[in-house]
């Protein structure tokens, strides 16, 4: 009796050290409506500081909202064709959109006016990311017309165009380091740019997606860059050394955004079929899944991922709020 | 001094007249193929050059077979109205500009030509709505150009403006932008200088049978938009 005992205490640290791993941390969360566009949201995204968002449409609007509440603050408009992307600059005061009508336009936030039109792109405008430096001097964006543009936001004025994939860019990220652009393109390719303004060429290109990748992301740290494409397929790469560190395969459809915590590891993605998922990148795991019943455009979270905001093509527009965490037996 | 001047004038004008005498003996070819627009199949036309003045340098008519066509004799740096004429199709009317350049040089330059025939689907060139809209997207008036160029040129010829739903709706919903669709665009013909007599309409509650929506949603930019045609009614 004794002899087990002690047989069992011994094995008990083993257990935690064998059993534990396998064990994931799996989350639930709730779901709320907040509001809607007249049309599909494209795009979501949360400012630094977690206390607004932003949502475009195929209505030609965008729309600022409070968080954690998400109250509808305003409705910018001024686009002339459906807005398909967004981004807050560093320091949350200006805001950034891209649209079909081939313009980028920068928009104060306090007040929604319209700050500049930026007018280069000679196709529809899918991405763009503002430098996320405290001065947000830069924007970057993609569009149809196969380049990524950099501008000057002072001055509204372009800086330099990017040539070198040989199909549609899909969408665009600054590193947080802001040492680095990616860019990603229906031509399969994710292409990593330096920011230093005398540099054209690629420094180099990463090669894995066998479909259009649609959106690109950095973590917050810069350590790596994740991608996913229209096959639902999520890649993580290692950077700045470009290897392929994991591939998961996330959705049945298309995934057209996904977003980052500052942990660096859980990732989030929305897809075309119908659902929300969240990942432990460090393990692939899947952490969340929850199913939307419409298809999903656009994700976004708040810093800690207790709240997700995701655009649907309903026009809805979507709060995800974390209700617990439990342990549960991950892996597939 | 003034034998050295005499020299000085006599070698520039003789470096200036060569120059000149090899930019005048400079040809520029315009080569390429005529495809009807409806299907892509080659077409067989006239294709005439005229100069600035008016003047006619050169024609060609192309291959029946292949649509290729070969005009030649043409000036470096010089502007060319081009008119494309056969009694089965739209008269039409281009402009091409030759390159400046001191050798021979051939221009590519591809045409695609319009059927005369009642009945004819003509695709535009480019959809000039986006997903859900009927108002026109930014800068089809560009590509739209060239369907009022024909129509213009065309004065006898009757059309159809033919509209097709994006992904499915009701019929309700289809119909209302399709006649939305159809609307704006006999609009824009109209203002344009298009007799409204001319230009008939026809909605569509039902998918286009040619070029139906696809099983699945597209990504972000890139979704199924109903298409347009342009259905020549009467020559």
């Amino acid at each position: 009796m004794v002899k087990s005992l002690r047989a069992f205490i011994s094995a008990v640290p083993l257990f935690f050290l064998v059993v534990m791993p396998t064990l994931a941390q799996q989350r639930t969360y709730s779901i709320e409506t907040v509001g809607k566009h007249d049309d599909e949201v494209l795009g979501v995204f949360v400012n630094e500081a977690d206390t607004r968002f932003a949502t475009c449409s195929v209505d030609e609007t965008i729309k600022i909202w409070s968080l954690p509440d998400g109250k509808e603050l305003r409705t910018l408009k001024g686009h002339l064709g459906q807005v398909n992307n967004l981004s807050f600059s560093g320091n949350d005061k200006m805001l950034a959109s891209g649209s079909s009508d081939r313009t980028v336009r920068i928009w104060d936030v306090e007040s929604g006016k319209q700050i500049n039109v930026l007018k280069g792109h000679t196709a529809e405008v899918i991405g763009v990311y503002f430098s996320q430096d405290d001065t947000s001097g830069y924007l970057a964006s993609t569009s149809f017309d196969r380049t990524v543009k950099l501008w000057d936001v002072k001055n509204g004025v372009e800086v330099k165009t990017l040539r070198g994939h040989s199909l549609q860019t899909n969408n665009v990220a600054y590193s947080y380091d802001g040492k680095f652009l990616a860019s990603c393109s229906d031509d399969r390719t994710i292409k990593i740019w330096s920011t230093d303004p005398n540099s054209r060429e690629p420094i180099m290109s990463l090669e894995g997606h066998n479909a259009s990748v649609l959106t690109v992301l950095f973590s917050m740290d810069s350590k790596n860059l994740f991608s996913a494409d229209q096959e639902g397929i999520i890649k993580v790469w290692s950077m700045p050394s470009g290897e392929l560190v994991r591939t998961i395969v996330a959705h049945s459809d298309l995934i057209q955004d996904v977003s980052i915590a500052s942990d660096n590891k859980t990732l989030v993605s929305g897809s075309l079929d119908k659902s929300v998922k969240m990942w432990d990148i460090s393990t692939g795991e899947n952490i969340m899944k929850m199913d939307i019943g419409t298809e999903v455009w656009s994700v976004d979270l708040v810093s800690d991922a207790s709240t997700i905001v995701i655009g649907c093509a309903d026009g809805s527009v979507r709060l995800l709020k974390q209700t617990n965490t439990t342990i549960k037996k991950g892996g597939k | 001094m003034k034998k050295i001047l005499t020299l000085v004038l006599t070698l520039s004008s003789l470096f200036f007249s060569h120059s000149l005498f090899a930019q005048i003996n400079v040809v520029v070819s315009v080569t390429g193929t005529v495809l009807k627009a409806n299907d892509r199949n080659p077409a067989s036309v006239n294709i005439t050059f005229y100069d600035s003045n008016n003047k006619r340098v050169g024609s060609s008519r192309s291959n029946a077979k292949d649509g290729y066509y070969l005009v030649t004799g043409l000036k470096p740096g010089e502007t060319y109205k081009v008119k494309i004429e056969h009694p089965d199709f739209f008269q039409e009317e281009v402009t091409v500009s030759t390159p400046r350049t001191s050798k021979y040089s051939e221009l590519s330059r591809d045409f695609l030509v319009k059927p005369l025939i009642s009945g004819i689907r003509l695709p535009l060139p480019v959809t000039p709505f986006e997903l859900n809209k009927s108002k026109l997207r930014v800068g089809s008036e560009e590509f739209l150009a060239e369907t009022v160029e024909a129509l213009l040129m065309n004065p006898s010829v009757k059309v159809q403006i033919s509209s097709y739903p994006d992904e499915m709706e009701s019929k309700e919903a289809n119909i209302k932008l399709t006649r939305e669709r159809c609307e704006t665009l006999k609009a824009f013909f109209v203002a344009k200088g298009v007799s409204a007599d001319r230009i008939s309409i026809v909605p569509s509650e039902n998918a286009d049978p040619i070029n139906p929506p696809p099983m699945k949603k597209a990504a972000k930019g890139k979704r199924y938009i109903g298409s347009t045609y342009i259905v020549v009614t009467k020559i």
